[in-house]
């Protein structure tokens, strides 16, 4: 009895102090953050992040994901750097000599070493692209080189093509060490300096890659790096480490000295980390965004991402999707602010259009979105019960089963409820089944077409509204409804050619959205937002729709 | 003796070729595709991403391909992972689960055995229900709860070890400590109802008959009778253990083994999914045999000769 009393009396003391402890903790930094030392500058710049996965690979030559994408984008520098979604030079002195039929780009190369201490050449340039068109070297994601018209590509990456492989084809070539030309098919597309910031655009240097051979980007020192950070350690499995590049041309803009990412697959834990201070900034999923907003009000950030999600709505081999009416109800039927409030509540924001809001801006200065903010929305639950009334005529029937395919993730499977209650609920008579697969599997019955609707999203491959609407013409493999629009398609055609007239270019988009839009191919449902908190003295880190996953390039941390 | 082992070893090679071969089997019937950007590549990119990796060949001659690779020591490269060799991470998460996996054994071992042993002889009295109360608790409530409330009550809430990571000797208590509550349970059971069992036998009344020590009696012919069952829960309990426990792993950041099976199998990186369950599979036939020469060790009575076994 003794002993539990002691004990009772022992925990109660702990509880209070740390009560005590916990009002001290708060207030002090919310005085720090008004006090004077809030400018400064602290000694130690060191920032910790937890990230759910591990570096796939660093290899440029095989990135396809955002992390591996992140490494290379912070430890390389290609010709343009993407910060704060603006392209600004890098290793590329500034404009690039343009000839007269804008087809060819002549660029001036900044002097900057590998961190073997050898200058960057033009000719690692030609070879880093060479490789990315090589058969042998396995590139996984060099389509993009055929997305901006660089001389050749599409031929040299057609196995049917007698083309195939040669990669000396390819329209770049270096006029001497530091003067780089490139090719392109056409006049450059307005995205060019943009995606030359993408790590399929990296130089690479032939005697180090071919030195390392099977070993090259396997560890942390089997790769060299020119950008503002240099891969100091990766501890596969458990993190990475990255140091200041004090070799880096433009180092003054860099602040910090180190910057730690550890792996941690649970929230709770990485939300635990954050509490105790051991990371400085933590991404939040839906369930916890409240309780956050709550004890931490002034560390909640949030920002709305390029992602749009959207519902597949498959007409190809059900034949009562083909029914306009049919796929209007569907659109009507499911309550997009709901579902961004209530079951993903991290920012994101609803969504009735092919491209997203913020994303990118045209020749005029203004998004993309700016005459239609709101997209091209179907109606309300009551116009969904009209469409559907006239759906349910026009096709003769009263009654419809749905197969929902979508993914089996925690998050997602809420998603699919929401969704799928929507739609009974909305449209009386309407029953929908759920499938839930892994990403593996519901690719493949997404390409498949077995399934009705399908839950799916698309992030950019490059910063013009192209990437999010060229994969709908007729025959594209993303494009699993089996919609066709002639002039949809002729529209997307001259945009894609006609890059010439950069005005011109961006009303055939606006238009080909709209004619989309008018047949509801699909059912848009929200751009996604990415909310987290971060510490009152971490400043500048930044989560752009386009460029860097997470850019910390020009973060700092000040004394506290 | 030693013809006994040998054979025990020609048939080792049999079952992990067999598994070997049924789960190259399987996973090829598994619907999907490893290529995770399949839906941004078009037909032509993809047989090409195919072609590259074999995968357009028929599956009996990728098998013989696989054999022959794995004879070599090959075991391929990762399709999660940018084709980083599979070996290398199995080289480098498989000792940290071992490592976790092992002291969770050996403290759950050590605890479950005293446990139980003192269970068995205070039978039908308060210390015997109240551990087999507790051992109750433990062996129904996952490991994973334990794991959640040690580390927000010692870790958020008081601050003694750290939340997360696998370096100094501090952060490997919490994990070890949540494996091995279960551990302690399921063994502690085990041992108190074989320890009641041999306490009735004939033999135990023979020895007090003699006029044994009550010591000499429990230690010499209780203990040493009622480990032999445990042993053998012992042997594929490490093995399942050391191979890593994914939500232990997941809950402190460890960089071990438990999370990659997973993952592979979602994603079907087919390389990986080979290494990792070769790797659970050798262990698991290792163990077992182990597990019965232990056994000749403990009871003289199981002990194999040469001449007997053939």
């Amino acid at each position: 009895m003794k002993a539990k009393a002691k004990w009772s009396l022992v925990l109660s003391f702990v509880l209070a102090l740390s009560l005590v402890l916990a009002v001290c903790g708060g207030s002090g930094s919310s005085s720090n953050n008004n006090g004077k030392s809030s400018n400064k500058l602290a000694k130690d710049q060191t920032l910790n992040f937890a990230i759910t996965a591990d570096i796939p690979t660093l290899d440029p030559t095989q990135v396809t994901d955002t992390t591996s994408n992140n490494v290379v984008q912070m430890t390389m520098a290609g010709l343009t750097r993407m910060h704060n979604n603006k392209f600004e030079w890098d290793m590329a002195q500034g404009e690039p000599e343009v000839s007269a039929d804008k087809k060819v780009y002549t660029f001036k190369l900044r002097d900057q070493n590998w961190s073997d201490g050898k200058p960057v050449t033009a000719q690692d340039f030609v070879y880093g692209w060479q490789r990315q068109n090589d058969p042998a070297a396995k590139p996984a994601y060099n389509f993009l080189f055929a997305s901006v018209g660089v001389k050749n590509a599409a031929k040299i990456q057609n196995p049917d093509d007698p083309m195939y492989g040669k990669f000396q084809n390819l329209g770049v070539k270096a006029l001497d060490d530091k003067t780089l030309q490139v090719t392109l098919e056409q006049p450059a597309p307005p995205f060019f300096y943009s995606i030359l910031s993408q790590a399929q655009f990296m130089p690479q240097r032939e005697d180090f890659v071919k030195a390392q051979g099977k070993k090259y980007a396997q560890t942390a020192d089997s790769l060299l790096y020119n950008g503002p950070f240099v891969l100091d350690s990766w501890k596969k499995g458990s993190g990475w480490t990255y140091k200041k590049n004090g070799d880096y041309w433009n180092k003054a803009k860099t602040k910090l000295d180190t910057v730690n990412f550890k792996v941690v697959k649970e929230t709770s834990t990485a939300i635990n980390l954050y509490k105790t201070g051991k990371i400085d900034e933590v991404g939040l999923s839906s369930e916890y965004v409240d309780a956050f907003k709550k004890s931490n009000p002034k560390e909640v950030k949030s920002a709305v991402e390029s992602g749009t999600f959207f519902l597949y709505i498959n007409q190809k081999t059900n034949k009562n999707l083909k029914n306009l009416n049919l796929r209007k109800a569907i659109n009507a039927a499911i309550d997009r602010d709901g579902l961004v409030k209530t079951i993903l509540n991290n920012g994101s924001v609803a969504s009735n259009s092919v491209v997203p809001a913020g994303f990118v801006k045209g020749p005029d200065g203004k998004d993309f979105r700016a005459d239609t903010p709101d997209g091209y929305p179907a109606g309300d639950a009551a116009a969904a019960k009209e469409y559907w009334n006239k759906a349910k005529k026009e096709l003769g029937i009263s009654k419809l089963e749905l197969n929902f395919l979508s993914q089996d993730s925690s998050s997602t499977q809420q998603l699919n409820q929401y969704v799928a209650n929507q739609l009974k609920k909305n449209l009386p008579g309407v029953t929908v089944k759920i499938n839930a697969q892994p990403w593996a599997n519901y690719l493949d019955l997404n390409q498949k077409f077995q399934f009705d609707l399908a839950f799916s999203g698309w992030f950019p491959d490059y910063q013009d509204p192209m990437t999010y609407l060229d994969m709908w013409t007729t025959g594209q493999p993303q494009n699993t409804t089996g919609w066709s629009n002639k002039k949809f398609d002729s529209l997307i055609k001259s945009a894609s050619t006609g890059t010439a007239d950069v005005a011109k270019r961006w009303d055939t988009m606006k238009q080909a959205e709209k004619i989309m839009m008018a047949d509801y191919p699909i059912a848009p449902l929200y751009q996604s937002g990415h909310t987290w908190a971060e510490k009152p003295y971490l400043k500048g880190l930044n989560y752009p729709s386009y460029g860097p996953e997470i850019d910390f390039s020009r973060a700092y941390i000040l004394e506290h | 003796m030693f013809r006994y082992i040998m054979k025990r070893i020609l048939y080792m090679f049999i079952s992990f070729y067999v598994v070997l071969t049924l789960t190259f089997l399987s996973m090829k019937m598994m619907p999907g595709t490893p290529f995770k950007f399949a839906n941004r590549l078009s037909p032509e990119q993809l047989g090409q991403l195919k072609h590259y990796y074999g995968l357009d060949q028929p599956v009996a001659v990728q098998y013989v391909h696989y054999l022959w690779n794995f004879i070599h020591g090959d075991l391929g490269g990762s399709f999660q992972y940018g084709m980083q060799p599979v070996t290398e991470f199995l080289i480098q998460r498989f000792p940290v689960s071992f490592q976790l996996g092992l002291e969770a054994m050996v403290v759950g071992t050590i605890l479950g055995i005293l446990f139980g042993i003192i269970a068995g002889l205070y039978r039908a009295r308060f210390l015997d229900w109240g551990t087999m109360t507790l051992s109750m608790i433990g062996i129904s409530i996952p490991s994973f709860i334990f794991a959640a409330i040690l580390q927000y009550g010692l870790s958020v809430f008081v601050q003694w070890f750290p939340v997360a990571g696998w370096d100094t000797p501090m952060s490997h208590v919490l994990p070890v400590t949540s494996l091995a509550i279960g551990v302690v349970a399921l063994i502690a059971q085990f041992m108190r109802n074989e320890m009641v069992e041999v306490l009735n036998q004939d033999y135990i009344v023979t020895a007090e008959a003699k006029g044994l020590t009550t010591s000499a009696i429990i230690f010499k012919h209780a203990i040493r009778n009622a480990l032999i069952p445990v042993v053998t829960v012992i042997g594929p309990m490490t093995a399942a253990i050391v191979t890593g426990s994914l939500v232990i792993e997941n809950i402190f950041t460890i960089p071990g083994i438990g999370s990659q099976f997973v993952e592979a199998i979602v994603t079907n990186d087919y390389p990986m999914i080979m290494g990792t369950t070769e790797l659970f599979a050798a262990l698991f036939i290792v163990a077992i045999l182990v597990v019965d020469i232990l056994y000749g060790i403990i009871d003289p009575r199981i002990r194999i000769s040469g001449g007997q076994s053939s």
